[in-house]
C-alpha cells in the first residue's frame, strides 16, 4: 500500500467516469424527449451502477481484512508504551515510600529508646 | 517540568561548588555528580509537538467519521429509493437471513453498499481511534508532569526531615543540617536525572521502533480516504443525475425548472466542500509519518524547526474549518 492510487481504484475510477457519460447522454436525451433511447441508456447505466457498487463495497472488504492487522500491531504498541508510562510512575512511588519507610523507622527507633531508657 | 533540566540541574551544581561536604568526601558523590552533569547535556522534553500530534489525528479522526457518515447515509437513501422503484434485487438484499450454525450470525444474500459502508465505517474509526490513543500515550510519555520538579522537590525536603530525625533517632553524631540538606537534594536531583533520561530515551525508542507501523497505519487511513471519495462520488452522481433528469421531465414549469436547478447547484456547492474535507483528511495522512519521524528528530535536535508538525496542524484547522461551514450548510 503506497498513498497513491492502486491499480483497482483506477478501474473503479474509470468505470464511474463511462457512468457519468451514460448519465450525460441519458440527460440530453430526455432534453431532446427522446425517451426510449434514454431508457435504452438508462438499463445499461443501471447494470453498469451496480457492478461499481460492488466494487467499490470489494474495497471496503479487502481495506477492512488489511486494517484488522494495523489495528492489532498499534494496540500492542499501545500496551507497550503504557507499561513503559507505569514503570516511569512505580518508580517515582517507590522512592517516595522508601522515604516514607525512613520516616517511620526513625519513630520506630524514637519509640524503641524511650522503651530501652524505661527498663 | 519542561525547565527543571537547566534550572534544577543550575541549582545543584551551584549547590556542589559551596559544599564543604563535597571537599571532603568527593569520591562519595562523584557518580551521583556525574548522572547529573550527563543528564544536564540532555534538553527538556518540549510537551508541545505532542500536543500538537494528537490534536491533529484527533481532528482526522472526526473529519474521517463524518465524511463516512454522509457516504453512509446516503448510500442507505439511494438503496431506499432504489428499491422503492421497483428494483426487486434490492429488497431482496434486505431480506436477512441466519447462516449455518451460527445462532447470531446474519447474511444478506446481496448485502446493500450501505451495510458495507457502515462496516468500513467502523474499522476506520477503530483505526483511527487506535491511532489517537498512541499519539496520547506518546503524550503521557512527553509530559514534564510525569517527572515534575514538584514531586522531587517535596521528596527532598521529606528526605531531609527524616534523615535529620534518623540520626538524632540513632544518636549517632550527625552531620551538620547543611550537610544532610545537600544530600537530599543531591540524592533525590540524581533519582530526577535518571527518570528524566529513562523518559527521554523510552519516547525515543518508541519514535523510532514505532515509525513503519505509523507508516502503515497512514498509507492505510489514506487509502481508506480515497475509497471514501470515490463512494461519495458515486453517490453526488447518483444525486446529480436525478436532479438533472428531473429538470428534463417536459412538463415542468419555469418556476419548477428553477427550484430544481437551485437544488442541483446546492448539491454541487455541498459535494465541492466534502471532498475538499477528504482532499484535507488524505494530505493529513500522506504528512503524518514524516511528522512522526520529526518528534523524534525534536528530541534529539530540540532547536531544528517542525515543518511537519506545523504541517499537520494547519491541516486539521482547515478541517475544522471546513466542517464548520458544512454544518453551517446544514
Amino acid at each position: 500500500m503506497a498513498f497513491e492510487q492502486t491499480q483497482k481504484e483506477k478501474v473503479i475510477e474509470s468505470l464511474m467516469a463511462e457512468h457519468r457519460q451514460g448519465q450525460i447522454a441519458e440527460i440530453n436525451l430526455r432534453l431532446q424527449e427522446k425517451t426510449d433511447e434514454a431508457e435504452k441508456v438508462w438499463q445499461e447505466n443501471a447494470r453498469l451502477s451496480a457492478e461499481i457498487d460492488i466494487l467499490i463495497g470489494q474495497m471496503m472488504d479487502e481495506w477492512l481484512g488489511n486494517a484488522e492487522r494495523a489495528i492489532k500491531g498499534l494496540a500492542k504498541i499501545n500496551t507497550k508504551l503504557e507499561a513503559a508510562v507505569a514503570e516511569i510512575k512505580k518508580q517515582i512511588n517507590v522512592a517516595q515510600n522508601v522515604v516514607k519507610i525512613i520516616g517511620l523507622l526513625d519513630d520506630a527507633v524514637a519509640i524503641a529508646k524511650k522503651v530501652v531508657k524505661g527498663l | 517540568m519542561v525547565l527543571y533540566g537547566k534550572e534544577g540541574t543550575r541549582m545543584m551544581i551551584s549547590n556542589t561548588q559551596k559544599s564543604t561536604f563535597i571537599v571532603h568526601r568527593p569520591l562519595c558523590f562523584l557518580p551521583v555528580v556525574l548522572v547529573i552533569l550527563g543528564v544536564a547535556g540532555c534538553a527538556s522534553i518540549s510537551p508541545a509537538p505532542f500536543t500538537a500530534f494528537t490534536t491533529s489525528i484527533q481532528q482526522v479522526r472526526d473529519g474521517a467519521d463524518a465524511s463516512l457518515s454522509l457516504v453512509h447515509e446516503r448510500a442507505r437513501d439511494r438503496y431506499i429509493a432504489e428499491a422503492a422503484a421497483g428494483n426487486v434485487a434490492k429488497v431482496e438484499g434486505l431480506l436477512l437471513t441466519q447462516p449455518a450454525g451460527d445462532p447470531f450470525g446474519w447474511a444478506s444474500p446481496d448485502p446493500p453498499l450501505f451495510l458495507k459502508v457502515a462496516r468500513f465505517r467502523d474499522g476506520v474509526h477503530r483505526l483511527n481511534s487506535v491511532l489517537v490513543a498512541y499519539a496520547g500515550l506518546l503524550g503521557q510519555l512527553a509530559s514534564p508532569d510525569l517527572v515534575s520538579p514538584e514531586q522531587f522537590e517535596q521528596l527532598a525536603r521529606d528526605l531531609n526531615a527524616n534523615l535529620r530525625t534518623s540520626a538524632q533517632a540513632l544518636g549517632v553524631s550527625a552531620p551538620s543540617n547543611k550537610e544532610i540538606a545537600i544530600f537530599s537534594t543531591l540524592g533525590t536531583a540524581a533519582f530526577q536525572a535518571y527518570l528524566k533520561n529513562k523518559q527521554r530515551s523510552s519516547l525515543l525508542k518508541a519514535l523510532d521502533s514505532n515509525q513503519p507501523v505509523i507508516q502503515d497505519a497512514a498509507e492505510l487511513g489514506a487509502s481508506a480516504v480515497r475509497i471514501t471519495a470515490m463512494a461519495l462520488r458515486n453517490e453526488y452522481n447518483h444525486s446529480s443525475a436525478t436532479l438533472a433528469i428531473a429538470f428534463a421531465k417536459p412538463k415542468l414549469s419555469d418556476s419548477e425548472k428553477q427550484a430544481t436547478l437551485r437544488e442541483l447547484i446546492e448539491l454541487d456547492e455541498t459535494f465541492v466542500k466534502e471532498i475538499s474535507v477528504l482532499r484535507t483528511l488524505h494530505q493529513s495522512y500522506t504528512t503524518l509519518p514524516a511528522a512522526h519521524q520529526e518528534l523524534a528528530a525534536g528530541l534529539v535536535d530540540p532547536k531544528r524547526g517542525l515543518p511537519m508538525i506545523l504541517e499537520l496542524l494547519e491541516k486539521a484547522r482547515d478541517l475544522n474549518r471546513l466542517h464548520d461551514e458544512l454544518s453551517k450548510g446544514d
